[in-house]
């Protein structure tokens, strides 16, 4: 991750959503250390998180190309949550040294429920500054250290 | 008979003691006999109006009046008949200055990739209130060299208005100390073109520009300077100044990074260097 100034500019040079996750029955924020999470369509099946990797945070990146995206959370071969958000990008300019990239106003955010129970939007506005947009509230019977 | 004239003697004494008046002492302090103390000021001022009355007036060579103690047979002066000395010795309308900012195009000599040029009128309000008004025009192309895209904002106008204070304003208007405080406000567009999105992570590479964005600025200007007289009508100026937005718009495409007649967003500090031409209206009073 590179910054260029203090507004956090990324590697992709593009706006991403931070997500974070929470227990659902007390609301508190918790790791996830059990789940692989990736984005449906991307070259390879890249992950972003591997069942395993123990992370508190998690960057959903957006594609610029189309208006909407779907990310995999799988707890197991045959078990796995799928997320659908809608957005609008817009080209920005961020700033003389951040450049210009894509922002992203989320529209709608859809999912199944196997172990999520609900998302919630914090942020609409996806830019580069380094904020949380999305909190998973996860469901009891989820493994999920930190609870 | 002298039984009687006892009896008689005291019936006189018993009616003139009933007749006198009682007279009850009155002890109030408005009532105290005070001693008259006379202030120090109306000593003096009754000790110089002796003083007029003894002397005598005559005429020195230059016209000024000289007042001579015939008691001491020496000169003396009276404030009282000193012409007071005026609060601001220019008339109100002292002068007006014409002149351009030579700030930007010196700038762009030194590699700055924005910028401009103006020119403004300032009135001379008894050397000491200056109303200012300036017009320019300014024009920004950038493309840094570690990025792909190229930033345009083309020429567009700026205006100032505001005043400034000379601190000298009963000396010599060749020089001058000035502060001052001025609005600006420019309409313009800003666009970005040849810009790159990488992505690594679902694989793609985008070209993509942002369109032209339309913006209007309003900022706040605190300026220090000076001025002096170079030869005849001409002069400069220097001056720096500290400034703040007040309000600007906030388009789709994000904010500008730099404003014609402001600088870039994130500059609060900005100079100008002027060359001014003076054309006097009036002279100081005597």
């Amino acid at each position: 991750m590179c910054g260029c100034n203090t507004n956090g500019c990324t590697d992709w040079r593009s706006a991403v959503p931070l997500a974070q996750f929470y227990a659902s029955a007390s609301g508190k924020q918790v790791y996830l250390d059990s789940v692989q999470i990736s984005g449906i369509g991307a070259p390879g099946d890249t992950l972003l998180l591997a069942a395993g990797q123990r992370a508190e945070k998690v960057y959903l990146p957006m594609r610029a190309t189309t208006t909407k995206v779907a990310w995999r959370f799988a707890y197991g071969p045959a078990v796995a949550d799928t997320v659908t958000i809608a957005y609008t990008p817009t080209a920005w300019f961020a700033s003389e040294e951040c450049g210009a990239m894509y922002k992203y106003t989320l529209r709608a955010v859809e999912h199944t429920s196997v172990l999520i129970d609900s998302v919630v939007v914090v942020n609409p506005e996806i830019t580069n500054i380094e904020t949380v947009s999305l909190k998973f509230f996860m469901a009891d019977s989820l493994r999920i250290a930190g609870q | 008979m002298k039984r009687l004239a006892g009896i008689l003697l005291i019936l006189v004494t018993v009616v003139t003691v009933l007749g006198q008046r009682r007279i009850n002492p009155v002890n109030t302090p408005g009532t105290r006999t005070q001693p008259v103390k006379a202030s120090a000021a109306v000593d003096s001022l009754r000790a110089l109006e002796r003083k007029r009355a003894r002397s005598v007036h005559m005429h020195a060579a230059d016209g000024s009046i000289v007042l001579i103690d015939t008691l001491t047979n020496q000169e003396w002066v009276d404030s009282a008949m000193l012409p007071k000395a005026p609060k601001m010795i220019y008339p109100l309308m002292h002068a007006v200055s014409a002149g351009v900012n030579i700030w930007d195009p010196l700038m762009r000599l030194f590699g700055t990739k924005y910028g401009g040029a103006s020119a403004f009128v300032s009135l001379s309000l008894h050397n000491r209130y200056k109303p200012f008004f300036e017009f320019g025009m300014g024009t920004a192309k950038k493309k840094p060299d570690d990025q792909p895209w190229t930033y345009h904002s083309p020429l567009s106008p700026f205006f100032k208005i505001g005043c400034d204070y000379n601190f000298v304003y009963n000396s010599n208007p060749d020089y001058q100390f000035l502060a001052g405080l001025r609005y600006g406000f420019s309409p313009f567009k800003y666009s970005v073109t040849g810009a790159v999105l990488d992505d690594p992570y679902w694989g793609e590479t985008v070209h993509f520009d942002v369109p032209d964005q339309k913006i209007t600025a309003g900022w706040l200007e605190f300026t220090l300077g000076l001025r002096v007289k170079l030869f005849g009508p001409i002069s400069a100026g220097w001056s720096f100044s500290y400034h703040t937005i007040l309000h600007q718009s906030d388009p789709p495409g994000g904010k500008a990074w730099y404003i014609p007649g402001y600088g870039t967003q994130s500059s609060s500090i900005s100079g100008a260097l002027n060359i001014l031409y003076t054309f006097n209206l009036g002279s100081a009073k005597n």
